[in-house]
């Protein structure tokens, strides 16, 4: 492998090993193994179907794999074994953040964040309120409070669904192609969103099929193909001449190196 | 013999002594068919779904008035304690029951249609099952479910002139008392009809607005 471990961000958060999911005899996730550090920025990649949306819904266990063991904070428990408390702390360390945003649509913006931090959270009304208005502004949303999702543009609808991940303040953001569903003039806008973020210190795991971005802002890049992480490491050895054949096959269509 | 209108519209305002039994007949029943209509809709996703399947077929494929009638007359025979309600209660609870069983049917199909997207958000943000379907599913079903739910309630509404037969003087129940004592039956059941008429006119509107209000400002899901 190629991944070096770096020191400085060597606190790991969250560690899955032996994940195996299968859809009937369809093997979609195959003996994976993923380990999170603070304050890393990971980007996913890998073609269609190589199973990168099921490695990081497995991690919130919003899906259940078949086999694997999950660790955090130095409990380490086989999926057979994950109790409801272990499962609601595997929720509450992490935030989702959708291609296709998952708003509530029935609920203004506003709502969409207080509803789980009262509900899930338990802050009172006037709290959630205030944390919600916070980081809302974050996202240069304060002004669209009052709006129900689809009042609002794709890109504005995928930063409330940042914000929503946000306010409940988890230490792992966990994105899935956030901007594949987006037009083009909007990608940008939550690119720097999470752009930011990453400047921050945020720990993110980012599902993307934007090379630039991935090559940018990731401090490893892990490929997926065929249910398995085929090889990992820094951006620059990724995006190299030295990387694995199967690798340099997939950049290429997206002219990676004519940019 | 020949179309009296003034009989027409005696009728007619006679028949609003009745009116306030028919409407509360058919608001109590389709309470009663909204709340367990609602439950056995929501409990169609569990293991209970076979059963209940057998609970909906039943009041949906069987005659109201059968129904009715099994309740009224069969079942005291069996069960004296059934007999201790009265006939507006026994009417009350078969229509709901059997308006139950359209609700559920409404309800588990709009459960089906709301987006799964939303409650895997949910469970993200750390909603539990209930919370999910609560505050996230269950409002946006019942938005896609409320056209159909109206039907529902038309359907009670019409239901309830069955319920004479159990000898209660509903609309229908005091149109054919006037009917035997005057013989106007053409007057006396056109007015019977037109209140019917009216009544789910006026529902049909409250709905629509209802609809209304519900689209305005919330995505069509
Ligand atoms: N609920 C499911 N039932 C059956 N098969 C599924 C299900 N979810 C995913 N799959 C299959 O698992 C495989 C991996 O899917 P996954 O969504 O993880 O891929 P992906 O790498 O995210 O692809 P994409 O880039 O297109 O999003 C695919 O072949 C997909 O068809
Ligand atoms: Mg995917």
């Amino acid at each position: 492998m190629l991944y070096e471990s770096n020191d400085l961000k060597s606190v790991p958060i969250l560690k899955v090993t032996g994940l195996t999911k299968r859809y009937g005899q369809l093997t979609v996730l195959d003996q994976v193994d993923f380990e999170l550090s603070k304050g890393e920025v990971v980007a996913i990649i890998g073609p269609s179907g190589s199973g990168k949306s099921t490695l990081i819904k497995s991690l919130n266990l919003l899906v259940k794999p078949d086999a694997g063991t999950y660790e955090i904070e130095g409990t380490s428990l086989t999926i057979q074994k994950i109790t409801k408390a272990f499962q609601k702390s595997l929720v509450e360390k992490t935030g989702m953040v959708f291609q296709n945003f998952g708003l509530f649509s029935h609920l203004t913006v506003l709502k969409n964040l207080t509803l789980p931090l009262v509900k899930a959270k338990g802050l009172s009304e006037k709290e959630a309120d205030h944390r919600a208005k916070n980081v809302l502004q974050q996202v240069g949303l304060e002004d669209k409070l009052a709006s129900f999702p689809h009042q609002l543009s794709g890109g504005q609808q995928q930063r409330v669904g940042i914000a929503r991940a946000l306010a409940l303040e988890p230490e792992v953001l966990l994105l899935d192609e956030p901007t594949s569903a987006l037009d083009p003039e909007r990608v940008g806008e939550v690119l720097e969103v999470i752009k930011a973020l990453s400047r921050q210190g945020f720990t993110m795991v980012v599902v993307t099929h934007e090379m630039q971005f991935a090559k940018k802002v990731a401090d490893r890049i892990v490929f997926m193909d065929e249910g398995k992480i085929i090889t990992q490491g820094a951006p620059e050895t990724i995006f190299s001449n030295h990387a694995p054949e199967r690798v340099k096959q997939f950049l290429n269509r997206f002219n990676l190196y004519t940019i | 013999m020949n179309f009296k209108p003034e009989v027409l519209v005696n009728a007619f305002v006679e028949l609003t002594k009745a009116l306030p039994r028919t409407l509360l007949i058919a608001i109590i029943a389709m309470a009663i068919g909204l709340i367990l209509g609602t439950i056995i809709g929501i409990l169609r996703q569990t293991k209970l779904n076979k059963m209940l399947g057998v609970w909906v077929s039943f009041f949906r494929g069987t005659p109201l008035m059968i129904q009715l009638f099994l309740f009224f007359f069969g079942l005291p025979q069996l069960f004296p304690i059934i007999g201790k309600l009265s006939a507006f209660q026994s009417a009350v609870l078969v229509m709901g029951i059997n308006a139950s069983a359209y609700v559920a049917e409404s309800i588990r199909g709009a459960l089906g249609a709301v987006d799964s997207l939303q409650s895997d958000a949910a469970y993200t943000v750390g909603l539990t099952k209930l919370q999910t379907l609560w505050y996230i599913v269950l409002p946006q079903a019942m938005k896609i479910a409320l056209p159909s739910l109206g039907n529902t309630f038309i359907g009670v509404i019409q239901g309830t002139s069955l319920t004479f037969m159990l000898g209660i003087s509903d609309l229908l129940g005091l149109a054919k008392m006037r009917a035997a004592q005057n013989y106007r039956f053409f007057e006396v059941y056109l007015a019977v009809g037109i209140w019917y008429w009216l009544i789910v006119m006026a529902v049909t509107f409250i709905n629509k607005q209802l609809e209304n209000k519900m689209a305005a400002g919330k995505e069509s899901i």
